[in-house]
């Protein structure tokens, strides 16, 4: 009688065991556990290219691993460059956040300010596509770009905890028009300005006749 | 038992024998493995250079025996290798009274000394060129053009190159009572990925 009260008993245990672990099952798909124990804070690291017309300094890896703040709290991941115009002529400035590994489109918030202007405000997602031209930078002119990083308020855990994103920002100098330029681009007979960085797999400069015989060498 | 009741049970019962064997046919244990997230992007073939739109070069009086030299800087910002190939457009007119030479190099400091300045530029084979001879003779496609770095380029590679110009020396009497004219012709890289 005692031995099947006592094999009762470890039945009854071992379901209550099961019970338990069928209740926990749901909760299961908790956020990745930081080594403290804590959950793990969202990160992105940010990768900066040098471009043909605008010097970026640094490049490569420029942000690792920079880890966010709860949602809502300041001091977010930021970058600071330095881009200097290295073409003869003013350039506005166009910049593009190429995604690598996109994991927090839709909780991030980005903010990039330089040359006088703000090249991009708002979701990280959507920055792969290039920005509009802003800001002027005239030939060999410096300025220090700063890209600020944070999540959006009222986040869910599950939206950013314990994930990576990857950006690559790159730049291209979009040269200012003068206005006789605007003028002949704009006439039919007129012929493409080469020499303008290429957006696509090619790049030409021109070389101008010598119209005028007599003058002298610029 | 009437023919009727009799019709109804074996009906009943042939049923219910169908259905419990129908059970057996249809029953499985079944398993599933799904692969989700899939997507596919190209890369890309991009390639530029910092002249702002302003050409290497643009001599007016040139006499004989006179160099001019300029530099350009170009980069590559594509995603994927490629091979890149240096031509001239097929506008040049008298491209026989000219001499054209291209060499490739490194550094140029653009920020300090603006394009076209060859301050800094160092060849990467003294003495060697992309190309040395008239200007007709410079190629004018892609398949025909000089590799303007000897190897693949890979994204955020960047190349130095100096053009040297020179009206070339001719003697001949009474041939320069009129200006030689190369007329407008463009240099152009272009990256293509293998």
């Amino acid at each position: 009688m005692g031995g099947t009260q006592q094999l009762a008993r470890l039945a009854g245990g071992l379901a209550g065991l099961g019970l338990a672990f069928a209740a926990a099952a749901p909760f299961s798909g908790v956020p990745p556990q930081g080594v403290s124990g804590k959950p793990a804070p969202a990160q992105v690291e940010v990768r900066a290219l040098a471009s043909p017309e605008l010097e970026v300094n640094p490049v490569g890896t420029v942000l690792a691993s920079a880890e966010f703040p709860p949602p809502g709290e300041r001091g977010g991941p930021a970058v600071k460059l330095t881009l200097v115009n290295q073409t003869p002529v003013p350039q506005r400035i166009s910049m593009r956040m190429a995604p690598i590994a996109s994991a927090l489109d839709d909780a991030v918030l980005v903010r990039a300010s330089g040359a006088g202007a703000v090249l991009l405000d708002g979701p990280l997602k959507g920055t792969g596509a290039w920005s509009l031209p802003a800001g002027v930078l005239s030939s060999g002119e410096s300025t220090t770009l700063r890209v600020r990083f944070k999540l959006k308020k009222g986040l869910s855990g599950d939206a950013y905890r314990g994930r990576i994103d990857i950006r690559q920002l790159e730049f291209k100098g979009v040269p200012i028009q003068t206005p006789a330029e605007e003028e002949e681009s704009e006439s039919p007979a007129a012929t493409t300005p080469a020499g303008a960085g290429s957006p696509g797999g090619n790049a030409s400069a021109a070389v101008l006749p010598a119209t005028t015989p007599g003058s002298t060498t610029p | 038992m009437p023919r009727t009741r009799k019709l109804l049970l074996t009906t009943l019962v042939v049923g219910a024998t169908s259905a419990v064997a129908g059970l057996g046919v249809f029953a499985a244990f079944t398993a599933q493995t799904t692969n989700t997230g899939n997507q596919i992007a190209s890369g890309t073939v991009a390639i530029g250079q910092n002249s702002g739109g302003v050409a290497i070069y643009n001599v007016t009086n040139g006499g004989p025996g006179q160099t001019t030299q300029r530099c350009i800087r170009v980069t590559y910002t594509g995603t994927l290798p490629a091979t890149v190939k240096l031509f001239r457009s097929n506008t040049v007119t008298q491209g026989t009274a000219f001499n054209l030479q291209v060499e490739r190099g490194s550094g140029l400091n653009p920020t300090t000394n603006p394009y076209p300045s060859c301050t800094g530029f160092t060849p990467d084979s003294p003495g060697g060129s992309l190309y040395n001879g008239t200007l007709i003779g410079f190629p004018t496609s892609y398949l025909a053009g000089p590799d303007a770095k000897g190897a693949a380029w890979a994204q955020g590679d960047t190349v130095d190159y100096r053009f040297t110009i020179t009206v070339i020396d001719d003697p001949t009497p009474n041939t320069h009572d009129t200006v030689i004219q190369s007329g407008s012709h463009a240099f152009t890289w272009e990256a293509r990925n293998n």
